[in-house]
């Protein structure tokens, strides 16, 4: 009754009438009320079989898109997942596929600003930074992608967030070691070993080859070290430790690691170029460890290897000497054949050889330094050692000794700098020289 | 059985009972106000529910009639649309002659015209018709038709209750909030569309109903589609007066496309309907041949009203270049299919220009100005604006829409700026909004809101005189004042009296009062009861205009000083002013 408030008395009859009013009114708002409940429920019947219905229809195109996806069809999972979306819109996996679609059929520009628009709406979204980082490492914007990389593993991850950072960084780091960025790749190693669990012997393991890739041998031995101090024998671990060692100059521990590694149990698994590979490095640290003229072994084997050392050096002078000389020959006169010095006297053809090169100044002319032959400096100081060398004169004189075997390193080293790299025994000889100290450094 | 019989009978009776307005108004005279409120309740919910179905058939027939996933090649693409195009052409000729057009101008000529009048006939038919030719392909929206659905489910709930024409006639509005609404989930865009566009002002009488009927037909969209803003972007933030200079851009670009659409239509649809009558069964299939061929040689985007599309421009799924070829495209398909006669609505298509315009835009800076910080999403939800606000010319609207349909606030500068350019770019190369020329092309004389907007109004300071008329205390003597008068010769006196109001008499008003009365009667007790009104200066100057028929001039207030005179005004003054102008 409170739509109808009354101002002024009414008669009898208008009494009626405003009765008849009010009844028909309330039976308006009644019909009213009972139409739009009808409406109201065959609305919600018509709604809920449409909405079934786009349901039903977005998970058939996400399907189909999917199985394009899987069969490397990206130009149809396009469609499929674009048809995916119109019917799920918002759908924030949906989009991610379709940028991944975008992406994968090489329409690197739309992924990009798809997957940009995505993260506009989801900052910090470690998936989304990867995905943006991949396009920006294809289309060569090496920058950007490094942005990008380091976006997604400081981002935000679903599930298990930890191994996918990981996993990011180890791309990461795989990326900068293809574009040569190897001081940025140790670095992100470092991080990568310390963050890596202890339990998990395959990251580990990862990241010390990886760290091998980018040439950082130290850290990855210490890796190694570290995986082979709760599991001795594992042959990946021995195997690396043994190659990186070997890389380091740490012969004996090289040795020490390939042998253990070779025999360990599962070799036979093993392929067989790999084997063949540890094998021969280990060859060759046995055979480095022999030439090594160790402090740790009597003073006569010393003396012994000195000598076998000194023989090495010498002749290896000889050679590249007379090499030398003839590349310097056939230059000057082609015509003019070339002088052979036989190798049974090294000492000796080295004398003849400086004293027909070297001319003396002429007569008031102003002397000029001429510019010093390293081989000419090697075999002076070679001679200004005694012809022939015993080892007990070695036993007694250490200073001799300590002479003779710095002698031997920097023939190796000066006559690969002259003649390039030698091969055998010199070439070990030449390892042990260029890291002395390290050869039995544990 | 025998009482019911009699009870369906008083039941039937009372059905019948149909008062007059006038009788009804004397019966409960305050009947039709409140009624009028809790219908726009009704109107809200049943608007709501009506738009809601529209929107499922639409989809329905979408997927029914071009598949699930229409991509270019699809032969279906090429003679769905036709086909659909002469089915609605027989039934818009033959059955729903009144479901012809968007529904803009069908509401405002309901309300300006027919007294809110729209037939359950013309409402089925927009729904059937324009359900039919959205889903079927054509380049058309959902909105403008919602917008007419709402008005006649208002129009045939109002009937139903014997209201004043008065009221029936601002029932249209009320469901065209209503049925806007609900299509574009942003009640305060469609209150202000409905205020701007159909009734062209602030009323408070209707104002209030409009409200509830928009929250009401938006809480029945929502609780189907849910609360989701329609598109959803990041929040844009701006590092410093500059980047406004690319969103101004933008508004420039869309005041010249809203001009290109606007000659298309403005060309092409009078030229279509003065074709002979027989050709109105063809034109919409020969449209729909057209928008299927678009379709099926690479743009199936411009099929329908292409929300979906909008969202894939804002996470930038296509390049530049393909964006600007989608708003041209479309405004080929949307000319071809508008001007044809196939019912639906110019909204939608309008959005979509201008989310295609302003993406392409986005990207085009984006790529090649790099140092601009620019979201693809922000500049198509600002481009969605600046084409409604150009093309449609509603500058208010446009910008509660874009926020409405964002769930933005962020981005509400650059909108402001870049409707604000576009409007006026418009403005000055387009004289008639669009509803306007379809307005005239159609025979019919509506008011024009624009022109309405801008209309200078007069204001009483601009008639106002000094005064130059004799001033009498209320307390002075008949004598006294007749001494004065005879002095001064003037034809008119004012009164101050003694409570700060003031009396306005004429010369001869006085002589007879006086004549009346004995020299010493104070004049303030011989003055009639009533007294000049109190007006101010920047009133409007027809408010004064029912006051000169009693009073001969006006004393016109200082509304700081009540009781000090700014000045008069007569209706000489007031005429004169008019004349002037």
């Amino acid at each position: 009754m409170s739509f109808f408030a009354v101002k002024s008395p009414l008669s009898a009859s208008d009494r009626i009438q405003r009765r008849r009013l009010i009844f028909s009114d309330g039976l308006a708002l009644i019909t009213l009320f009972a139409t739009t409940a009808l409406l109201a429920v065959l609305t919600n019947y018509l709604y809920q079989s449409y909405a079934s219905h786009q349901v039903e229809l977005a998970n058939r195109w996400l399907e189909r898109g999917q199985q394009a996806m899987r069969i490397g069809k990206p130009q149809v999972a396009i469609d499929a997942l674009s048809s995916a979306l119109a019917y799920a819109p918002g759908q924030r996996a949906i989009q991610i596929q379709l940028a991944e679609a975008l992406a994968s059929a090489g329409r690197l520009q739309e992924a990009a600003v798809y997957f940009n628009a995505l993260l506009e709406t989801q900052q910090g979204d470690g998936l989304i930074n990867l995905q943006l980082a991949r396009i920006a490492a294809r289309q060569g914007n090496e920058n950007q992608a490094i942005e990008d990389y380091q976006r997604a593993i400081y981002g935000s991850w679903e599930g298990d967030g930890y191994v996918r950072r990981r996993s990011v960084r180890l791309e990461l780091i795989n990326y900068l070691i293809a574009r040569q960025r190897l001081d940025q790749a140790r670095n992100e190693l470092l991080v990568a070993s310390g963050n890596a669990p202890d339990d998990d012997i395959t990251v580990q393991l990862d990241i010390a080859r990886t760290m091998e890739k980018a040439q950082d041998p130290s850290d990855a031995l210490t890796l190694y070290k570290k995986i082979l101090r709760h599991h001795a024998s594992l042959r990946e671990a021995l195997d690396g430790a043994g190659r990186t060692a070997f890389q380091l100059g740490h012969y004996l521990q090289a040795k020490r690691y390939l042998a253990h590694g070779l025999e360990g149990p599962g070799v036979d698994q093993e392929p067989p170029a790999a084997i063949a590979q540890s094998r021969d490095r280990l060859a060759e640290a046995t055979r480095l460890m022999q030439l090594y003229p160790s402090s740790r072994v009597g003073l006569g084997e010393r003396s012994n290897r000195i000598l076998e050392d000194r023989k090495l050096a010498m002749a290896r002078l000889a050679e590249c000497t007379q090499d030398k000389a003839a590349a310097k020959d056939s230059a000057a006169a082609p015509q003019s054949a070339p002088s052979s010095t036989p190798r049974s006297n090294p000492l000796a053809s080295l004398a003849s050889h400086f004293s027909r090169h070297t001319t003396p100044p002429a007569q008031n002319q102003p002397v000029a330094a001429p510019p010093v032959d390293p081989l000419q400096a090697l075999a002076e100081r070679w001679q200004q050692l005694p012809a022939k060398i015993s080892a007990t004169a070695l036993e007694k004189d250490p200073e001799l000794t300590q002479t003779q075997i710095q002698l031997i390193y920097d023939t190796e080293v000066v006559t690969q700098t002259v003649c390039g790299a030698p091969a055998g025994d010199d070439a070990l000889l030449l390892r042990i020289a260029q890291t002395p100290n390290q050869v039995e450094q544990e | 059985m025998g009482t019911s019989g009699v009870d369906r009978a008083a039941v039937a009776a009372e059905r019948r009972y149909r008062p007059n307005p006038a009788e009804v108004e004397r019966l409960a005279p305050n009947r039709d106000e409140r009624l009028f409120l809790v219908l726009s309740i009704f109107i809200g919910i049943i608007s709501g529910l009506l738009v809601v179905c529209f929107r499922v058939a639409i989809s329905w027939i979408q997927v029914l009639t071009l598949g699930s996933s229409p991509h270019p090649g699809q032969l279906r693409l090429f003679f769905v649309p036709m086909g659909v195009g002469l089915l609605v052409a027989v039934l818009v000729q033959l059955v729903f002659p009144g479901a012809r057009g968007s529904g803009i101008n069908q509401t405002k000529a309901a309300l300006y015209i027919y007294n809110g009048y729209i037939s359950f006939k013309t409402v089925i038919g927009k729904f059937i018709t324009s359900a039919l030719s959205i889903g079927g392909g054509f380049s058309l929206g959902p909105e403008d038709p919602s917008l007419q659905i709402g008005a006649g489910v208002a129009s045939m709930v109002s009937r139903r209750l014997n209201l004043s024409r008065e009221r029936l006639r601002m029932f249209a509005p009320i469901g065209a909030a209503a049925g806007l609404a609900a299509a574009f989930n942003a009640p305060i865009s469609a209150i202000l569309f409905v205020v701007e566009e159909v009734i062209g002002r602030w009323s408070a009488a209707v104002l209030g109903s409009i409200v509830l009927s928009a929250i009401s037909s938006v809480v029945v969209a929502r609780w189907f589609w849910g609360a989701e803003p329609m598109f959803r972007i990041p929040s844009v933030t701006l590092k410093g007066p500059q980047e406004l200079l690319a969103y101004a851009v933008l508004g420039v670009a869309g005041g010249v496309a809203s001009l290109i659409f606007s000659k298309a239509l403005g060309y092409s649809r009078p030229r279509l309907r003065q074709l002979p009558r027989w050709t109105w069964y063809i034109q919409p299939p020969i449209a729909g041949l057209i928008v299927g061929a678009i379709a099926y040689f690479g743009a199936p985007q411009v099929m329908g009203p292409g929300y979906g599309v909008i969202d894939q421009a804002m996470h930038g799924q296509f390049t530049w270049k393909f964006l600007l070829a989608l708003a041209l495209l479309k405004i080929v398909a949307t000319t071809i299919s508008f001007s044809s006669g196939t019912p639906g609505g110019m909204f939608a298509p309008t959005l979509f220009i201008g989310a295609m315009l302003g993406a392409s835009i986005g990207t085009f800076e984006k790529i090649f100005f790099p140092s601009f910080p620019i979201s693809v999403g922000s500049y198509a939800l600002v481009g969605m604006g600046v084409l409604f606000a150009a093309f449609l010319r509603v500058p208010l609207t446009s910008v509660f829409m874009v926020l409405e349909v964002s769930g933005n606030y962020s981005i509400v500068l650059p909108v402001i700026l870049a409707n604000t350019i576009a409007y006026l770019v418009s403005r000055s190369l387009q004289p008639y909004p669009i509803f306007e020329t379809f307005t005239h092309q159609d025979g019919l004389d509506l008011p024009s809101m624009e022109e309405q907007r801008e209309e200078s109004v007069l204001h009483l300071e601009d008639a106002l005189r000094p005064v130059n008329v004799p001033i009498f205390p209320g307390g002075a003597t008949l004598q006294e004042v007749s001494a004065q008068l005879a002095a001064a010769d003037a034809p008119v006196l004012l009164v101050k009296l003694r409570d700060g109001s003031w009396y306005s008499m004429s010369r001869s008003e006085y002589t007879s009062m006086a004549a009346t009365q004995t020299p010493d009667t104070v004049l303030e007790r011989a003055l009639k009861p009533d007294r000049s009104p109190v007006l101010f200066p920047d009133m409007h100057l027809d408010s004064a205009i029912p006051y000169l028929a009693r009073w001969p001039v006006l004393p016109i207030q200082n509304r700081a000083s009540k009781g000090t005179l700014e000045g008069v005004v007569s209706l000489e003054d007031v005429l004169g002013r008019y004349q002037q102008q």
